[in-house]
């Protein structure tokens, strides 16, 4: 996602786009969401994770199978 | 010394009733009272039930918890009421009924009192914002409760009740507990039947029992599951402790973590260093994860007519959750995936691992902020990194009270099992609690200290 001034326009465009509306307050506690758990997602987005295998037929309740 | 019933353990009130040494009227009538003298700083109750427990308790079957009031957090159906989860109305039209944990504990004989306050939504850490009033921990009431099953940690803490049910989806039952001086532990995934509970459909989210000791916790334990949880010598296992978890820490949470599991050692635990891959990835697969399984169970009219209703900052995080990028998503799942094999792999050289449940003390309600090494940021992102991995894995987790500040808030060690083994948390615990004499299981808050003749 876009930071700094374009943040704004972003969340209204992309919010809006679904009959959201965006006030102010919105967009003041979005920045500090942003700021605060945005650089994580974004190194999420980033990482190279092809070496990683997926998880198929996920359980929590038991553990997982190793690949071999 | 205090004689009245709710000092006492939820196992001694339970017995006590069993031998007709406490009569069970009575005490569900000074638990009513201890509600209304004790509960106004604290906003911990949701609402209580005078009419309806009397009710249980009169068509109370022999069982386990006979008689003995407990609490349940706002996100599980009651015959009489539907789940709200924090806010005006729950968003997935989860209406009155019997959810699977009313009928266990009814089935066990226990008498529900009272629906306990709750993070709005179950969307945060602290407990501070709430449609029943910002949940105060009972050692400070300036300072929060925690979230979201903040209500169920400060009840039980401050001597309301002596168990309470939370729920944990990214460690909501852990935090209060630390927050409120507890035992809180959160099953393995899936332990506990679904049905009448609001994010039954979740992945990561799990019941379980708050009381004030390990002991306790096993006897509500094993009326939630259905079984009861046996007890087993503790002092040979192995305890992992993995170094990303002690980084980044208040100097005092630390201090008293480490201390608790050099307790744990000089009991016989043998203590080795584990390394889990992916760890880096937690705090934004947590909040992804959780944040966006619950839209596609939401009920269109239900979120019409709840969104005027909610605070402001669960008002603009709803419409920001909606900007996540899918590809947020999948590649989440891709690291949840990659933390369970590490899990896994942890658990065939060690039975445990262990770091500190929160990184620092409850923060104050004004401002829920903690500080840190690192700096000042808000106590659910601090939060999240240390109890997300317990949700994202499945495994069973438990918060035990280890330390107070010099400020006297209460510190509190986490241990997480391998899956289905959620018996030897409670057995560790018990085993810690030995080890420090049980100062801090035992330890008052100033709310629930006896007053001066």
């Amino acid at each position: 996602m876009e930071r700094g001034e374009q943040f704004d326009e972003v969340v209204r465009l992309t919010l809006g786009r679904y009959g959201i509306p965006v006030d102010d307050v919105d967009l003041a506690v979005m920045r500090v969401a942003e700021q605060v758990y945005g650089p994580g997602r974004d190194a999420l987005l980033a990482a190279d994770l092809s070496d990683i295998e997926p998880e198929h037929d996920l359980d929590p309740s038991r553990a997982p199978a190793q690949p071999l | 010394m205090s004689d009245h019933p709710q000092d006492l353990s939820l196992r001694e009130q339970a017995a006590a009733i069993a031998d007709g040494e406490l009569d069970a009227t009575e005490l569900l009538e000074a638990t009513l009272a201890r509600i209304e003298e004790r509960d106004g700083s604290l906003h911990s109750i949701a609402e209580s039930f005078a009419s309806e427990a009397a009710r249980m308790l009169s068509e109370s079957p022999d069982g386990p918890l006979h008689g003995v009031p407990v609490a349940v957090k706002d996100m599980f159906a009651l015959p009489w009421r539907a789940p709200r989860d924090g806010c005006v109305k729950n968003l997935f039209g989860v209406g009155p009924g019997e959810s699977a944990v009313y009928r266990r504990l009814r089935d066990a004989g226990a008498v529900i009192v009272a629906v306990t306050n709750m993070h709005e939504l179950g969307a945060g850490s602290t407990g501070h914002i709430s449609a029943y009033g910002a949940c105060a921990t009972p050692w400070d009431t300036s300072r929060c409760g925690g979230g979201s099953s903040g209500g169920s940690g400060s009840a039980v803490g401050a001597r309301l009740v002596a168990g309470a049910v939370g729920t944990d989806g990214g460690g909501s039952i852990r935090y209060p507990a630390a927050y409120c001086g507890i035992t809180g532990l959160k099953f393995t995934w899936g332990s506990v039947p679904p049905d009448g509970y609001t994010h039954g459909f979740a992945s990561m989210g799990a019941p379980g029992p708050m009381c004030r000791d390990a002991a306790d916790a096993r006897l509500l334990g094993g009326v939630l599951l259905g079984r009861p949880l046996a007890s087993r010598r503790a002092n040979s296992l192995r305890l992992g402790v993995a170094p990303w978890f002690w980084e980044n820490l208040d100097p005092e949470v630390e201090a008293g973590c480490r201390t608790a599991v050099d307790a744990l050692a000089d009991s016989g635990i043998e203590v080795r260093e584990v390394t889990l891959d992916g760890v880096e990835h937690i705090v934004s697969a947590t909040v992804i994860r959780l944040t966006l399984e619950g839209l596609p169970s939401t009920k269109p009219e239900a979120v019409a007519e709840v969104m005027p209703h909610l605070s402001p900052v669960g008002r603009a995080l709803s419409k920001y959750n909606l900007l996540l990028p899918a590809a947020a998503l999948v590649r989440a799942d891709r690291v949840r995936g990659q933390l369970r094999r590490s899990v896994g792999r942890a658990f065939e050289d060690v039975d445990l691992l262990a770091w500190p449940t929160v990184p620092a003390p409850p923060p104050l309600i004004a401002e829920p902020q903690v500080d840190l090494p690192s700096g000042r940021v808000p106590a659910d992102y601090a939060n999240v990194r240390q109890g997300g991995l317990g949700n994202l894995t499945g495994v069973p987790a438990i918060s035990v009270p280890c330390g107070l500040t010099a400020e006297r808030l209460p510190i509190a060690l986490q241990l997480l099992a391998p899956w289905g083994e959620d018996e030897r948390l409670l057995d560790v615990a018990e085993l810690l609690e030995q080890a420090t004499d049980r100062r801090y299981v035992d330890a008052l808050p100033p709310i629930a200290q006896p007053t001066p003749a």
